[in-house]
């Protein structure tokens, strides 16, 4: 890790490495998260809530491509009787490619945990889906819609969730650098039926993010010569 | 037959051209037989026939060269001949060929100082003015000029015009003349600028110092030219920017309703994810209507914005720098163009008239 580091340090230090600098933009994000958990695995529905801090950081090369990561963590309290609380994380690694500039194609490797004082179960997971962010008065906010599907699942424990997928919607509000989401996720898990049990298991997430942005824009058209019919 | 009918034509063709060809010989034999005997002294032969080439019943065809030619050395004969009515006769002669050419001229190292004091005395009993271009045919207007070679056949005013259509554009020559003149002109028309190409009337006009009476007498001519530029080819300036060449300055008038639906889509995403994608054996969360309020909140808020303005001021700046970038390219055109036309070069030809 530390080699490709100084590796990325070299390029923009290098001769030439104006250009890359030209094209490189880096976004910093804060977010909060009111997340809830349901899970059905025979017994009932088992509900809980609760609020995880996190960021997200995202390296941007050109107008084309991104690579970012995302971080979380925070502790869901039991909303119903027979469960208990659950110390919720999860990471990610991403890339995005923007097939049109308000279009990207997602690729991410996930994980997330979910404990409780006697076990600890990981979802690791493949996502591969699109965004899209349409544009609003100029770009300075976006419809955002995102929808994905997890092609590739193991969760501890537990066999492969015959459906899993997610789905995004929200608002971002864009001035100059800055910008600002308001978006509910969803993530949903049905698993095959064992011992005439069909276990389904939600994550729905309501996120605040607030970004800072270096470089220039990507491929949303805040700042870029609009064409369309007069 | 169609070959014989050909060979017919040629021949009705040439036929008069050849019997043109020979008369106008014979008359160039026969100007060159008479001086030959002038130079021989033997001056009534020569008389006669000199005499038989001005004849109207010359069966020859004679050139206005000719004939002017013709007119000085019956002039030139009878002066060496004594008697005042031999001398009239003379200085008549020598007025013919003046007024048909009034460049006509005795040398003083051919003729004798009596036969150029009798075409003097010719000269001032007459007044003609004569106008002939230098054979220059291309000239660079900044370091060369169109020579004019003006006359008049004695003292008076002379006044050279370039006449254009009619109007004088530029003077080129105002002033006491006698004689031969040579008149260099810089091309320039009145106003400083270079003349510009077609087709112009160069005028002499002449009014006599020693004629006065009853009247100033008079004389003008005139000679044709065209004026060609030569320089290299001119760039063509960028044209005005069009539709097809600028930016959408405002949205359509669709705009506030796009923005509207785009916010009521994310509005109807959230609501169908809490509604559809949501596990029914889960139970419904709330927490998606937040965004569902939002989404139609914002789609509101922009759709009266987009309503109140329309104008897109990034494209309004991107056309602005489109248009400075067409006015710098043209001037920089215009500046490159003007150093071609500095390096233009004048081609003056003969024509035949002002008109085509």
């Amino acid at each position: 890790m530390r080699r490709h580091a100084a590796l990325l340090a070299l390029a923009l230090a290098a001769p030439g490495g104006g250009a890359v600098r030209a094209q490189l933009r880096i976004t910093g994000s804060a977010e909060a998260s009111q997340v809830e958990h349901r899970v059905n695995a025979g017994f009932g529905v088992e509900q809980s809530s609760g609020t995880i801090f996190g960021g997200h950081g995202a390296l941007g090369f050109g107008p084309r491509l991104e690579i970012g990561a995302r971080v979380g963590s925070g502790t869901l309290t039991a909303d119903s009787v027979g469960s208990d609380d659950l110390d919720f994380a999860r990471g990610g690694l991403y890339a995005a490619v923007f097939a049109m500039p308000w279009l990207a194609l997602r690729a991410e490797v996930g994980v997330h945990t979910l404990s409780t004082p006697v076990a600890v179960q990981r979802w690791t997971t493949g996502r591969m889906g699109a965004e899209a962010r349409a544009p609003m008065l100029d770009g300075r906010f976006h419809a955002i819609g995102r929808l994905e599907l997890f092609p590739l699942i193991s969760v501890s424990g537990l066999e492969k969730p015959n459906r899993a997928f997610g789905a995004a919607a929200g608002i971002m509000w864009s001035a100059g650098p800055v910008s600002a989401q308001l978006v509910y996720a969803l993530e949903r898990y049905d698993f095959p039926r064992s011992g005439g049990v069909e276990r389904h298991e939600q994550l729905s997430f309501l996120t605040g993010r607030l970004s800072v942005r270096l470089g220039r824009a990507t491929a949303a058209p805040a700042n870029a010569p609009q064409s369309g019919t007069p | 037959m169609k070959r014989i009918i050909r060979w017919a034509a040629l021949l009705l063709v040439l036929v008069p051209l050849a019997r043109s060809l020979t008369a106008q010989s014979n008359t160039a034999e026969m100007l060159q037989r008479a001086i030959r005997l002038y130079e021989e002294v033997e001056i009534e032969q020569s008389l006669v026939i000199l005499r038989q080439i001005i004849s109207p019943q010359s069966p020859y065809v004679v050139s206005p060269e000719q004939r002017v030619e013709a007119y000085k050395y019956l002039g030139a004969a009878l002066a060496l001949q004594a008697g005042p009515a031999k001398r009239d006769s003379a200085i008549t002669f020598f007025r013919a060929a003046l007024e048909r050419d009034p460049f006509t001229d005795l040398d003083p190292r051919t003729f004798s100082p009596i036969q150029v004091q009798v075409f003097s005395t010719a000269r001032a009993r007459t007044f003609a003015v004569g106008l002939k271009p230098s054979a220059t045919d291309t000239l660079d207007p900044r370091t060369e000029r169109l020579r004019l070679r003006a006359l008049t056949s004695h003292r008076g005013q002379l006044r050279l015009e370039l006449r254009s259509g009619g109007v004088v554009r530029r003077v080129i020559y105002e002033g006491a003349n006698e004689g031969l003149r040579e008149i260099d002109w810089d091309a320039l028309l009145a106003d400083g600028r270079l003349v510009p190409p077609g087709r112009y009337e160069i005028v002499a006009l002449g009014a006599s110092h020693l004629i006065t009476r009853p009247d100033t007498l008079r004389d003008s001519t005139r000679v044709f030219v065209e004026l060609r530029h030569l320089h290299d080819p001119l760039a063509d300036t960028l044209a005005v920017l069009g539709g097809a060449d600028l930016l959408p300055e405002q949205h359509p008038a669709s705009a506030a309703a796009t923005d509207l639906l785009k916010g009521v889509a994310a509005a109807g995403g959230a609501i169908l994810m809490q509604t559809v994608l949501s596990s029914g054996e889960l139970g419904r969360s709330s927490t998606g209507s937040v965004v569902a309020a939002t989404g139609v909140g914002v789609g509101v808020i922009a759709f009266f914005a987009r309503q109140r303005n329309r104008t897109i001021p990034v494209n309004i700046a991107e056309n602005a720098r489109r248009q400075t970038a067409r006015e710098q390219r043209n001037t920089a055109i215009v500046a490159g163009n003007a150093e071609i036309l500095r390096e233009t070069r004048l081609i003056v030809l003969p024509a035949a008239g002002v008109g085509p």
